[in-house]
């Protein structure tokens, strides 16, 4: 009965998996941009990476620095940033936020919305479609198609 | 099969993934409008699961802290299932406090909800942290939890190699430093404190509430690359378990003459004074692209009586292909007892007899060789929940994991194990 199960399960994995689908990515340049007169400077892929996964909320130049994030952009941001999946990163999230380490960056559902924020706020970073840049705005970082 | 209190858990999983989407959203809009320094979120993470295996007079057992295990040709629901609630308390840029509670079937076969964290943080910069309060041992790879299904990808953390160390929370200080080291970052972490948590060996569960509990964890996250080394160690004044042998032991010292009487006062202090159980792991996490690999490992030993000593290993490969996460697992574990021969003579008394025969009995309880091979997928079909099918083929030479239907440790075992969970977040 077992070998038969272990039969009928593999078949199962194998169409599950094939039938997978891909969400398109953003076509567009992604901009991580601050506030005009934020003491944040040009930022590095990797400090990017750790200020936008939680692991840095100050700068080595002691600047406090506070991400938030783009709902729809979130997918195409991680993939380009890290090469990685959103449901990696939601993962990665969930381990860091139940185990009291930190919590997430706030979710916004536009590039208007965190603009906003980031043109209120001098400790703010978020990132943006090139489209969507509000010429106010310090970019810091360029993230290709 | 479905009893009324694991009835009343679906209810409340459901109900509390409504309330807590709509609490997480007004959580992230109230950090946002700036009336309030201090942000409270409410959030939490659940397993529904379920497993099935057609092995005669088995149960399997994620964790020794469990009583009843998945039956043969039951569909097992209560085995995985876990509902737990975060409240989380930003006060400010340097303060934080967070509470944490789980429900999952205890030992007793309850649902009674269990405190797994709650602190104070202090943190004053990106590079030293302190905790004060109950927290987690920091044994885990992925998180400080074996509770949160959906922050990993199998089933259930690796039972040859977790499924031993149940006395994960402690009351206590943590503090962690941090470090940029290459292209990553270093993360330092002593902590200490009073072990909350049981050690369970079949039917005997020990009270560690004297226990104390301290260690440390030194990792290093880099853009693909995690490392990660974790000591720990927990003391109790005395041994709790097995009064009634130790008892015993003392009255056969007080009937057999010397050098036999010796002897026997010897095991029994053993059985009360002999206090350590320690563990010392590794893990190594690769993710690149849609290409992940986990290896893990523990070394483990316990002094109380009967003792152990013992390994688990535990790796994981899965490629992601779109919302589909593919994985293949493989874990292994070897624990063997304390040599301690009780060496008294035969025939001298029924009480004596009785007595080593006991002796033998709880020390084979604990020899445990088990190997588990499984193939599984892991489906992320929402922003905050994982379907999640496995299939582990597990082989024992002998294991005091697995139970029989009367409860005891079992002899060798081969059989398919069949789990599903539904992992979600909110």
């Amino acid at each position: 009965m077992s070998k038969f199960m272990t039969l009928k399960f593999v078949p199962v994995l194998v169409a599950v998996i094939v039938g997978s689908t891909f969400n398109p990515a953003c076509a567009e340049q992604l901009l991580v941009v601050a506030h005009p007169e934020s003491m944040i400077g040009p930022l590095s892929r990797e400090q990017v990476a750790h200020v936008f996964l939680g692991r840095l909320k100050r700068l080595p130049n002691g600047e406090p620095v506070t991400a938030v994030e783009v709902e729809s952009l979130r997918e195409p941001f991680y993939r380009r940033l890290i090469g990685r999946d959103i449901s990696e990163i939601n993962a990665y999230w969930a381990r860091l936020r139940f185990s009291g380490r930190t919590q997430p960056p706030p979710r916004l559902p536009s590039s208007k919305d965190a603009l906003a924020v980031v043109l209120a706020d001098r400790n703010a970073v978020t990132y943006v479609e090139a489209e969507a840049l509000d010429p106010r705005a310090k970019v810091l970082w360029r993230l290709e198609p | 099969m479905i009893s009324a209190g694991m009835k009343k858990i679906v209810t409340a999983l459901a109900a509390l993934t409504c309330f807590g989407g709509l609490s997480g959203v007004k959580a992230h809009a109230a950090g946002m409008d700036g009336a309030s320094t201090v942000r409270w979120a409410i959030n939490g993470f659940g397993t529904l699961g379920a497993a099935y295996h057609e092995e005669d007079n088995t149960r399997f057992r994620r964790s020794v802290d469990q009583r009843a295990g998945v039956r043969e040709g039951h569909v097992e629901i209560r085995n995985d299932s876990v509902l737990g609630v975060q409240v989380n308390g930003v006060l400010d840029s340097r303060w934080s406090v967070m509470a944490q509670a789980v429900t999952r079937q205890d030992v007793d076969r309850k649902w009674t909800p269990q405190l797994t964290w709650a602190f104070v943080k202090y943190a004053p910069n990106d590079w030293s942290e302190l905790r004060f309060g109950r927290m987690a041992v920091d044994i885990y790879l992925d998180g400080d939890s074996r509770h949160v299904g959906y922050a990993y990808t199998t089933v259930r953390p690796y039972a040859d190699v977790y499924g031993r160390l149940t006395f994960d929370t402690f009351d206590g200080v943590d503090a962690a430093l941090q470090h940029s080291l290459g292209s990553g970052l270093l993360r330092f972490k002593l902590f200490g404190g009073r072990t909350r948590g049981e050690v369970y060996l079949n039917d005997v569960v020990s009270d560690l509430e004297k226990g104390r509990t301290f260690g440390a964890t030194l990792d290093w996250v880099g853009e693909a690359l995690s490392l990660k080394l974790s000591w720990g160690s927990m003391l109790t004044s005395r041994g709790y378990g097995h009064e009634e042998l130790r008892k015993g032991l003392m009255t056969a010292g007080a009937l057999l003459p010397a050098p036999w009487d010796a002897k026997a006062a010897a095991r029994a202090a053993e059985i009360a004074d002999s206090n350590r159980i320690s563990y010392l792991g590794f893990g190594i996490g690769w993710e690149r692209g849609p290409y992940s690999l986990q290896l893990v490992g523990t070394d483990m030993s316990m002094s109380v009586y009967p003792g152990f000593e013992g390994w688990g290993l535990g790796a994981t490969a899965a490629y992601r292909i779109g919302n589909w996460k593919p994985f293949v697992t493989w874990s292994r574990s070897i624990i063997d007892p304390v040599e301690r021969q009780l060496v008294l003579p035969a025939g001298v008394h029924p009480a004596v007899d009785a007595l080593r025969a006991g002796w033998d009995t709880v020390n084979s309880y604990i020899r445990h060789e088990q190997r588990t091979a499984g193939i599984g997928v892991r489906y992320d079909f929402a922003d905050n929940a994982a379907l999640k099918l496995q299939a582990d083929r597990i082989d024992a030479k002998r294991s005091s994991s697995l139970l029989d239907d009367a409860g005891y440790r079992t002899g060798a075992r081969s059989f398919t194990l069949f789990s599903a969970t539904l992992d979600f977040v909110f």
